[in-house]
């Protein structure tokens, strides 16, 4: 499809007319709202149609309309505010067009419909209606968060075009080409994606989404229809060998056979389990990565990697699993808490100082602080930040796919990290711990003279503006975290091995470091 | 002794038949294996085993799940197995498959090889990459595929085997020949007095023999979609009747096979005068050719099997002696069929 339609849906007061207008002035595309042309040809307005003929009719005529703009191209459709939410409807548009869902605060919706009198909006005709837009969007919280959503808030109607189009025009959506132990798949990188999901990763037969209380009621409706949602509470302490063997009963209940593919939709936890289910479920079936979490994109859904947590360690079970493909829509970054924005900007910095200084200084140059309920930094920025930072894992992991030799340096930052991870019980979340290791490698490496001393200083203010810490807690016991360090499943008969620099975009393995050293280190770069 | 490779998506594996026991540590990537082996196995045989710590598991198919797994996967962390600590499963078909799992799964994979003491375990259950456990009521709900670096398969430990023990593996031979090899199965109809005595030149010659059909369609197929389903004749019905009736497993394929034959005469692919013989073959090895069993229930049974796709039953029929073909059989016509 050369010319894709861009449907927008959304509760009413969010703009949909007035960005959907300017958005296809700036594409040269056609403009239709559904509900002035059923008005136009009913010749009727809504609320006389609501009136005479009746709620039914005027679903209905929805529907026809829906189905009709289907077989067009090149329209930007505003809809109805319940258009959308008819799963008919939604299926018919997205099978053709990119869908968008504007979202505003209550306040600012009561405020915009207030100061439009052309329109009569009948459902606010009541005492009190701040009140019934909040119940109203309640109801239809479920039915709007499939779509890929766009805040409007505190957004002129043409900055809002603008991060659409943008979107929408300069982000096709990326396709890197991934070979893993001698299959080939791709992953693939866009904003709104999701939708597109199965068509994307030419799924055919059942589908299972597994996924995590937070995520599956945000996405899993966006993918689609699928055969079975499984839903699994969220984080590590769930990634465990109990969670995958509950996983697969369920889908043996379910019917679940070997056509089957399994898409995790989540992050970094939700790939590893749904890729270890993938992996031992009669024997192996097809695995799809979906991943919401800027970790898991740039990471963990990467590589085939896939493992769950034993009690005495992280990912201490697990096979090499591949995906078909790996589908990230960089939209659904937008539900991620600041902290957990930060711990993926802890791995995206990682792969710049380990294979790509340009990136390193991408990052540097830029602010990648995400802000609570604000699209910053904008899903174009992201989505090619995505795009450069996962190309340095698919170079890694193509050269040594099982994880023998060249993919060590992938561990830079790590060997600190996942054992000041596990002292703490993981109370401190993975990317922060990976950030305290980036600077310790920085530390040790220094120590060593190996590298400059001002590598520490030049990446300690690029965690720091990503909001991640660059010192080790004092709670932290450090003996304990040399003697984790040593039971690491990486530690070769008890020998340590180190990521080390010699300068950023150029790293290597060492087993040659002392305990002293290590130490000394940790001490150096405690709170 | 006798020599085989075989290379699988995990790597090559070489399979040694005739080799023995205390000979091992000739083939061991480190000097201190991890063993996992079960109570008998280990009683009989603990003063042959390389030095290394061994991890003993129960026996019978009760004890393949996931738990005994999470045990194992405890020990290992307890004793600090690392990646490069190398596992051995020294055992029968459930001892590889437990130890093949484990060591396809523990730190994401370590390097593996089996010593097999069943007849089973040598024939089958080492080779092909397959291991798992059971789960939720069914046989290998979960597993993977990894090659064992290397099989050793030491004849003398046979002898030690109960009755039951052998007949499973005689049951895999005797399919092994009616699937691919009309030359070995009239020279089993031959030796067949042989065999049961466990003669040491007849056995490894079934072994080899076995372990080379065997290899050959795993081969073909790495992931079970096309030719290694002809593996599983007799097994369709045989899972489903050792399900429902607990009968031992080679007892159940035994009794799977002949009336996987009678579909086959069933639909004109062989005569009556070659389900006989192997009828007869079957009977010489000691094996049941017909047990009672509740028709419904192992229908049932058949449904749910693992290998079902929607509502046919992928089965595997004899054309002839010798050559096998993949056929779909709805769960309607098998109601029909008389011979259950």
């Amino acid at each position: 499809m050369d010319r894709p339609n861009i449907v927008l849906t959304g509760f009413m007061g969010t703009g949909k007319t007035t960005v959907g207008k300017k958005i296809a002035q700036q594409l040269a595309y056609d403009f239709v709202d559904t509900d002035e042309l059923i008005q136009e040809r009913a010749g009727k307005t809504v609320p006389e149609i609501f009136q005479e003929m009746g709620e039914v009719a005027f679903r209905e005529m929805e529907a026809a309309v829906a189905r009709e703009l289907a077989d067009m191209q090149g329209v930007v459709i505003s809809t109805g505010g319940r258009l959308m939410l008819d799963p008919g409807n939604a299926a018919a548009l997205s099978s053709t067009g990119r869908v968008f869902c504007l979202v505003a605060t209550p306040e600012e919706i009561l405020e915009r419909v207030t100061n439009d009198p052309d329109v009569e909006r009948p459902l606010l005709t009541v005492q009190n209606p701040m009140e019934r837009i909040v119940e109203l969007m309640q109801q239809r919280q479920e039915g709007y968060g499939q779509f890929s959503q766009m805040v409007t808030s505190e957004k002129t109607p043409d900055v809002v075009t603008k991060n659409l189009v943008g979107i929408f025009q300069s982000n096709p959506d990326q396709r890197v080409p991934i070979m893993g132990a001698g299959k080939r798949y791709e992953y693939i990188v866009g904003g709104g994606l999701l939708p597109f999901a199965k068509n994307l990763a030419g799924i055919a037969g059942p589908v299972a989404v597994i996924t995590d209380t937070n995520t599956g009621p945000l996405y899993a409706q966006s993918c689609g229809p699928v055969d079975m949602v499984i839903e699994v509470p969220p984080g590590q302490q769930h990634k465990t060998l109990t969670m995958a063997q509950s996983i697969c009963e369920q889908l043996v209940e379910k019917g679940f056979d070997r056509k089957g593919t399994i898409i995790g939709l989540g992050g970094s936890v939700i790939s590893g389990l749904a890729g270890f289910v993938a992996a031992i479920y009669m024997r192996g079936v097809d695995l799809v990565h979906c991943p919401t979490s800027l970790l898991a994109m740039v990471d963990t859904s990467i590589g085939g990697k896939a493992g769950i947590n034993l009690p005495q360690g992280k990912n201490m079970v697990g096979a090499f699993k591949q995906p078909t493909a790996v589908i990230a829509d960089v939209a659904t970054l937008q539900s991620l808490s600041p902290e957990e924005f930060s711990s993926g900007m802890a791995e995206v910095i990682k792969h710049g100082l380990i294979d790509d200084p340009e990136l390193f200084a991408r990052i540097e140059s830029g602010s990648w602080v995400r802000k609570a309920g604000t699209l910053v930094p904008p899903l174009a920025d992201l989505q090619a930040l995505v795009a450069q930072a996962i190309q340095v894992k698919i170079r890694i992991v193509q050269e040594d796919p099982f994880d023998q030799g060249r993919r060590n340096v992938l561990n830079l930052g790590h060997t600190f990290a996942h054992a000041i991870e596990q002292v703490c019980e993981h109370t401190i979340r993975h990317g922060e711990a990976v950030a305290m290791g980036l600077v310790a490698a920085a530390n040790l490496s220094a120590r060593l003279g190996h590298c400059s001393p001002s590598l520490q200083d030049r990446l300690e203010p690029v965690l720091a503006d990503a909001g991640l810490p660059n010192r080790i807690p004092t709670h932290i016991d450090l003996p304990r975290v040399y003697e984790a360090m040593r039971r690491d499943k990486k530690a070769a008969s008890g020998r340590i091995r180190f990521v080390l620099f010699r300068t950023i975009g150029d790293v290597f393995v060492t087993d040659a470091v002392t305990q002293a050293q290590v130490l000394e280190t940790l001490t150096d770069i405690r709170e | 002794m006798k020599q085989l490779q075989i290379q699988g998506a995990g790597g090559l594996s070489t399979i040694l038949v005739g080799e023995q026991l205390k000979n091992l540590t000739d083939y061991l990537p480190t000097r201190t294996p991890v063993i996992v082996t079960d109570e008998n196995v280990g009683q009989r045989y603990a003063d042959q085993f390389p030095p290394g710590h061994v991890i003993t598991i129960g026996t019978g198919e009760g004890i393949k799940t996931l738990e005994t797994i999470s045990r194992i996967y405890s020990e290992l962390v307890a004793i600090e197995a690392d990646r490069a600590c190398g596992i051995v499963g020294i055992g029968g078909g459930i001892v590889c498959d437990v130890a093949g799992f484990v060591a396809s799964t523990y730190l994401r994979g370590v390097r593996f090889g089996f010593v097999a003491s069943t007849l089973l375990a040598q024939v089958d259950a080492s080779v092909g990459g397959k291991n798992g456990v059971n789960f939720g009521g069914y046989k290998n709900m979960v597993g993977t595929f990894n090659q064992p670096e290397f099989v050793l398969c030491d004849l003398d430990m046979l002898h030690s085997l109960p009755e039951t023990q052998l007949q499973c593996g005689f049951a895999e031979i005797v399919k092994h020949a009616a699937i691919a090899d009309a030359g070995m199965f009239e020279a089993l109809e031959n030796d067949a007095g042989k065999a049961l005595a466990l003669d040491p030149l007849v056995i490894e010659r079934l072994v080899y023999d076995s372990l080379v059909i065997k290899s050959t369609f795993v081969h073909q197929d790495e992931k079970e979609t096309g030719e290694r389903r002809k593996l599983n004749f007799g097994h369709t019905f045989g899972h489903a009747i050792e399900k429902v009736t607990g009968v031992p497993h080679g007892q159940a394929v035994s009794v799977g096979m002949v009336l996987a034959a009678e579909l086959s005469q069933q639909r004109g692919l062989i005569t009556a005068h070659e389900k006989d013989r192997l009828c007869a073959l079957l009977e010489q090895l000691n094996l049941p050719t017909r047990i009672t069993f509740d028709k419904d229930a192992v229908l049932e049974a058949l449904g749910k099997d693992k290998k079902r796709e929607n509502e046919s039953v992928h089965f595997v029929l004899l054309n002839g002696l010798g050559r096998a073909v993949i056929a779909d059989i709805s769960l309607a016509e098998l109601r029909r069929f008389q011979g259950l």
